[in-house]
C-alpha cells in the first residue's frame, strides 16, 4: 500500500506571529490539508491567502456557518483579500483547532477551501464551518495564514499532502 | 517516507456496551482520529448523542459548543463543566431504520502537549425518515495531561452490537 498522507512541513515556533507562510509547496500531491493548533492575544477570526496574492487582491470569498452555544448564523463576504478559516482563542493553555482542506490544489480550476474551526472555552467560544473560494486557476505553491494585527502562537501548524495513488 | 496515518486500535462490538475504552495509547503520534460507525439503544429516537472522556477523568472538566440540525431546524447549544465532551445528534439511535448506523469522526490534535485538549467532532445519524441528526462540535478538556486513555460513551444509552470504533494516529514528522 503506497503512503498517501504525508507531512510536507510543520511550524512549531514558540514566539508570536501575525502571518505564517508555507513556501514552495510541491505539486506532487492531489490535495492538501492544514492542521493548525493556535492561540492569540485576542479572540478573533483568522484567514488564509495563496501565492502571495495579498492586500490588494479581491479574488477571495467566504461563506460561514457559525454557532456560539445560543444562536446559529451564516454570513458571506465577497471580493475580499482572504478567506476566513476559523476562530483563534485567547485563554492561557487553551488553543483552537483549525483544519483546512483544499482539493486539487495544483489543478487549473478556481480553488475551493473547506475549513473546520473548533474553539470551545468551557462556557464561551464558537464552532465554525466555512467554505471559501479563490478565483484563480493557478496551482497553489504558497500558503499564508494570517491574523491581522494580532500576535498569535503556534502549537503546531502542519501542512499535509494527500496523494490519490 | 514513513506512514503518517496509522491504525492504532479498533473494536467492533459483538454485544452491546455503554462505553468503549482505548487505553495505553502510544505517545508516538501528533494527533488522534476516531472514525466511528455506531448506533445506541435509546427509545424511539432516530438519532442520539455521543460523548467521550480522557484518562477516565469523570470530573467537571469538559465543555462543548455545537451546531446541530434535524432536518427541520438548526440550533446551537453548549455544555460547560460536565464530565465528558458531549456531541449531540451525532450517531444513529434505536428508532433509526434497521441496519442503519451513524458516522462520527473525532479529531484530537496535540494529545501529548501540555495544553488543554481541544477536539473537533462531526457526526450524523441519517435514516431516510422525517427527522435525522447532524452536528459539528467543538470540545474542550481543561487539563494539560498527556492523553493515554479515551472512553467513547453511548450518550446515555448503550452502543448496539455491530458498532465499530477505529482509532488512528497521525504523525507530523
Amino acid at each position: 500500500m503506497p503512503v498517501t498522507y504525508e507531512p510536507i512541513a510543520t511550524a512549531t515556533a514558540t514566539g508570536s506571529f501575525d502571518s505564517l507562510y508555507f513556501y514552495s509547496i510541491p505539486s506532487t500531491y492531489t490535495d492538501f490539508k492544514v492542521v493548525a493548533v493556535t492561540r492569540s492575544s485576542t479572540l478573533s477570526d483568522w484567514r488564509i491567502r495563496f501565492n502571495n496574492e495579498t492586500t490588494t487582491s479581491t479574488s477571495y470569498s467566504t461563506t460561514i456557518l457559525r454557532a456560539d452555544g445560543a444562536s446559529v448564523t451564516s454570513t458571506r463576504t465577497t471580493s475580499t483579500n482572504g478567506i476566513t478559516v476559523g476562530r483563534i482563542v485567547n485563554v492561557a493553555d487553551t488553543y483552537s483547532l483549525t483544519i483546512i482542506d483544499v482539493f486539487n490544489y495544483a489543478g487549473s480550476a478556481n480553488k475551493t477551501v473547506l475549513c473546520e474551526s473548533s474553539a470551545d472555552l468551557n462556557g464561551s467560544g464558537q464552532v465554525m464551518r466555512t467554505v471559501g473560494l479563490w478565483r484563480n486557476t493557478a496551482a497553489i505553491n504558497t500558503i499564508q495564514l494570517y491574523h491581522p494585527g494580532e500576535n498569535s502562537f503556534i502549537g503546531p501548524v502542519t501542512l499535509y499532502g494527500i496523494k490519490k495513488a | 517516507m514513513p506512514a503518517t496515518y496509522s491504525l492504532i486500535a479498533s473494536n467492533t462490538l459483538s454485544s452491546s456496551a455503554s462505553f468503549v475504552t482505548f487505553s495505553s495509547i502510544p505517545a508516538t503520534y501528533t494527533d488522534l482520529v476516531f472514525r466511528i460507525s455506531s448506533r445506541n439503544d435509546i427509545g424511539g429516537a432516530t438519532y442520539g448523542d455521543i460523548a467521550f472522556r480522557f484518562q477516565n477523568d469523570q470530573g467537571a472538566f469538559y465543555g462543548s459548543t455545537m451546531v446541530r440540525g434535524n432536518g427541520s431546524a438548526a440550533s446551537s447549544v453548549r455544555y460547560l463543566s460536565v464530565d465528558s465532551v458531549v456531541a449531540d445528534w451525532s450517531q444513529a439511535s434505536n428508532g433509526a431504520t434497521a441496519s442503519t448506523f451513524g458516522s462520527t469522526e473525532i479529531y484530537i490534535p496535540s494529545y501529548l502537549a501540555s495544553i488543554n485538549k481541544v477536539s473537533s467532532v462531526f457526526g450524523v445519524g441519517e435514516t431516510n425518515a422525517t427527522s435525522a441528526g447532524i452536528a459539528v462540535t467543538a470540545g474542550l478538556y481543561t487539563k494539560t495531561t498527556a492523553i493515554t486513555r479515551i472512553d467513547i460513551l453511548g450518550g446515555g444509552g448503550s452502543f448496539v452490537s455491530g458498532s465499530s470504533f477505529f482509532l488512528y494516529g497521525i504523525k507530523n514528522t
